[in-house]
């Protein structure tokens, strides 16, 4: 459905600008890259679990298919 | 969006953009902010500079035609680099230079003596009676009482960015190499 597509496509912006944004100021104060690096991944992985498998939440407008018709002989 | 290639592909390629975007911004900031310069002090002990008449130089390297003008000496290094250690570095690189003129040419410039930091915690240099690494040879093979000013540089590797360097004015050691006995 589009849009569950819509869904998905915003949060996988949100929350990885999320996460590269946390991650930086973290990683500035703590002076190490490594931080920054390591939370972003973080980031990453937890946008995988959110938007790539099938939730149904995607699915809550499925678009109507037309009932089939008969194929005439 | 309607398939799993497809979400993957998008999420794949805007984790990838955001992430060089969070790195160009640590390298713009290095570039802008550059790295403070430092102060140090080398010394040279005069009972420990002798010329000598050798074939071979140090780590064996075989000058070929025989017997060059080596200069050894021995220095004392005070330098503390711990203000050049930010997020954006990974390693610096301590060189000690020595300088001279001749007659034949204006400016000349040898490596005596290497070392690179790779954390704050060996940062800070106190160093005595470090024999030169590199051998002090000149291009004709032979001393004749050039006055050698000594100077401290480093170059500071960044995890993203441009490499950036610095120096110390070279402050004149005072010595003078004559030819060797």
């Amino acid at each position: 459905d589009f849009e569950g597509q819509g869904l998905a496509d915003q949060l996988t912006h949100l929350i990885l600008i999320s996460f590269a944004v946390i991650g930086f100021v973290t990683g500035y104060v703590s002076e190490s890259l490594l931080i920054t690096v390591g939370i972003f991944s973080v980031g990453i992985f937890l946008a995988a679990v959110v938007v790539l498998p099938p939730w149904p939440m995607y699915n809550r407008h499925p678009q109507k298919w037309l009932p089939s018709t008969k194929a005439t002989k | 969006m309607y398939n799993l290639q497809q979400r993957a592909n998008v999420l794949f390629s805007f984790a990838i953009t955001a992430l060089g975007s969070i790195l160009a911004i640590v390298a713009a900031i290095s570039s802008i902010t550059g790295y403070p310069s430092i102060t140090s002090d080398i010394r040279v002990d005069s009972d420990t500079l002798r010329v000598v008449s050798r074939r071979y130089g140090p780590d064996y390297f075989d000058y070929g035609t025989p017997k060059s003008h080596f200069a050894r000496l021995a220095f004392d290094l005070d330098a503390d680099f711990t203000p050049i250690f930010n997020w954006n570095t990974k390693q610096v690189f301590v060189t000690v230079i020595a300088e001279y003129e001749t007659k034949t040419h204006d400016r000349n410039s040898v490596v005596l003596w290497d070392k690179i930091i790779s954390s704050k915690e060996d940062a800070n240099l106190n160093l005595r009676n470090v024999p030169n690494k590199y051998a002090l040879i000149d291009v004709s093979r032979k001393w004749s009482h050039q006055q050698v000013n000594l100077s401290l540089h480093w170059d500071v590797t960044p995890y993203v960015g441009l490499i950036q360097g610095g120096k110390t004015p070279s402050n004149p050691a005072n010595i003078i190499l004559s030819p060797a006995a």
